[in-house]
């Protein structure tokens, strides 16, 4: 787009020749491209992992501690762990196993620290207090404590872990949907729908959370990046998803013991722990970013 | 000026509401102490009457209003709305009350959910009171839309956003006329909108007045707007009455101070004609946390005496249909031998 600048305000070099025109160009958002397609690829291996030409995760394809590219054949191309089990394969259907529980982790969360949210955001006094409460208390325990303590109690499975860290999300969501519905709630439009006679139920749901929930979204994969460190670090701790099955955070602990002979087992799902965090939470903030131009407007 | 009294008050059936002593106080933060925002104030507004209500920022003329809605609910008073006590109704039966009463808002934006299509949200109110089957509504949204001055066929699927500020304040009335109100409260409902488009609202308003019969309570911080919609007109101050009075009185003749300076306040493309004098607009709005004594307007009157800050002034009547709570009102042409001045103060 360009713009005419008027004569008096050109500058004097400028007069002489042609006008000057001012381009306006965003810079490309490649950081935002790459994140989206490191995510992509891994959420489409996730899913496809049965269909794609991989090993059993949990039986020896080869000899131990074989490093990556010795071979190109696909199963050996990472390389193999202590038990020649393929380290590709391993990561993929790690993936998945990750990627479901700490989906499941932040629906959960989501969902239950939404309505305790809202309830508080909504209705405030008493509700306020109480919710504002259960969540400080949430928030004063240690993270790993907490998790060490459920996964003690409970046996360790994939469902407690997911219990375990949806805990985690749950004051995150709540703080954030009470601090939404608070702002949502003063709008004149919500006074609108009281004076003809809405219920603070039909405000709440229809009103007030359809608002509120976009703030909510965009914290989701910067949420997700929090929940797969600290599945790796249940893992690590030999708290996470039980042997033989496979998630990154058992992968590095399993890797731990033959780190300065076949550094591999432990550097390939690191990898991938830091580069998916790191895409999530680049499209977490560029996804923000995007939408908090948009509700200013809307 | 203070005015509490509620001697310009009128009776019969022809008055649709009537709220008597209304106090509404909000708790301060971080102390005990509370701000009355509203303070002892009545009003009443006739069947198809238009009753309009200026003051400055602060001074509770929107508090009133939603104290009439009950949002929230008067510290004191009552709130007579077609023969039914507001303040004395709660829960399903005070909703089913509230839909007779609407309220459209300064900003026209945030007054739509920005969420939802026009719609939508032309709809809810229905939806809410189960008005009719969804083809029924449908036809109303759309038939209320026209009426407003918009094409429906344009509008429905649209959100807010799409729209200029004097469209989404059409739609803000509309939402109010799908139920078929009989009182519409307008707060401040063209101070946010160009000044063309200010008429264009106005003169819809008072379309849908004479369409549907309405009553309105005209909430605006400027005289002249509110001077040609209006059949009486309210003046507040700092969370009381000043005076009320018909709009040819009260502008041609202000007997309260207060009003007169309001009213030589409004700018006009005259420079020949002097400025307001500079002593009288000085001085900022007291808090209402801690209003002056007697009179609330002495701090700033020109006329105050020793009695303004004892005694707080009554609504008193001065002619017909024009009330002012001063104890030294200006004279008026109306009353000319019982105006008193400062000199002669009666007790």
């Amino acid at each position: 787009m360009s713009t005419d600048v008027l004569p008096t305000t050109r500058p004097a070099g400028a007069s002489a020749g042609k006008p000057r025109t001012y381009t306006l160009r965003a810079r490309r958002p490649y950081g935002l491209w790459i994140a989206s397609a490191w995510v992509l690829l891994l959420v489409g291996c996730a899913v496809a992992a049965d269909v794609l030409p991989l090993a059993d995760p949990a039986k020896p394809v080869g000899r131990a501690r074989q490093v990556p590219f010795h071979s190109l054949a696909p199963d050996q191309i990472l390389g193999t762990d202590t038990y020649g089990r393929s380290v590709l394969s391993r990561v993929i259907f790690g993936a998945r196993t990750d990627l479901l529980v700490t989906l499941c982790a932040c629906a959960f969360g989501a969902v239950l620290g939404c309505l305790l949210g809202l309830l508080a955001g909504f209705v405030k006094g008493w509700a306020d207090r109480a919710v504002s409460f259960l969540i400080d208390t949430l928030l004063a325990l240690p993270p790993i404590i907490l998790l060490i303590a459920i996964a003690t109690i409970l046996r360790p499975s994939t469902w407690t872990l997911t219990f375990g860290l949806t805990l985690l999300t749950v004051p995150a969501f709540a703080r954030l949907e009470r601090g939404a519905a608070l702002s949502w709630a003063e709008r004149p439009f919500v006074l609108a729908a009281r004076s003809y006679g809405a219920s603070g139920l039909r405000i709440a749901f229809r009103q007030i959370l359809p608002n509120s929930l976009l703030t909510v979204i965009t914290f989701v994969p910067t949420v997700i990046a929090g929940l797969i460190v600290a599945e790796g670090s249940l893992g690590f701790l030999g708290l996470g998803i039980p042997p033989p099955a496979a998630s990154w955070g058992t992968m590095i602990a399993d890797g731990r013991a033959s780190l300065r002979i076949a550094p591999h087992e432990v550097l390939v799902p690191a990898a991938v722990v830091f580069l998916t965090v790191l895409a999530l939470n680049t499209l977490g903030e560029k996804v923000r970013d995007r939408l908090e131009i948009r509700s200013r407007t809307g | 000026m203070a005015g509490s009294g509620t001697s310009h008050l009128r009776d019969g059936d022809d008055v649709l509401l009537r709220a008597e002593r209304v106090v509404v106080e909000y708790p301060m933060r971080g102390s005990r102490q509370r701000v009355r925002a509203v303070s002892d104030v009545s009003l009443d507004i006739g069947r198809g009457e238009t009753l309009g209500l200026v003051g400055e920022s602060g001074c509770g003329k929107s508090t009133i209003g939603r104290a009439i809605l009950q949002l929230p609910r008067p510290n004191a008073g009552s709130v007579h709305y077609d023969g039914v006590e507001l303040t004395a109704l709660s829960g399903r039966r005070l909703r089913a009350y509230r839909r007779d009463i609407q309220m459209v808002f300064q900003d026209p934006l945030s007054s739509l959910n920005p969420r939802q299509q026009i719609g939508e949200i032309l709809a809810d109110p229905l939806r809410v009171w189960k008005h009719g089957t969804p083809a029924e509504r449908e036809r109303l949204v759309a038939d209320t839309l026209e009426v407003v001055g918009l094409d429906p066929s344009a509008t429905l699927t649209r959100r807010p956003h799409q729209f200029s500020g004097g469209q989404c304040q059409r739609i803000s009335i509309a939402r109010c006329l799908v139920l078929r109100p009989g009182l519409l409260i307008c707060d401040e409902p063209v101070s946010a909108l160009d000044v063309s488009v200010q008429a264009q609202v106005l003169n819809l308003l008072e379309d849908m007045k004479a369409r549907y019969g309405l009553s309105l309570l005209f909430i605006a911080h400027d005289l002249a707007v509110v001077k040609n919609i209006s059949d009486r007109v309210a003046v507040m101050y700092l969370g009381k009455l000043c005076e009320v009075g018909a709009p040819e009185k009260l502008y041609q003749r202000p007997a309260h101070p207060y009003t007169d300076l309001l009213l030589r306040s409004i700018p006009e493309p005259d420079p020949s004609r002097p400025l307001p004098d500079a002593d009288l607009t000085a001085g900022e709005l007291p808090s209402p946390a801690d209003p002056p004594s007697g009179c609330r307007f002495r701090t700033r009157c020109p006329r105050a005496t020793q009695l303004c800050a004892e005694e707080e002034p009554v609504m008193r009547e001065l002619g017909v249909d024009h009330h002012v709570a001063c104890h030294h009102p200006l004279p008026t042409s109306a009353v000319p031998a019982a105006a008193p001045t400062p000199e002669r103060t009666p007790a």
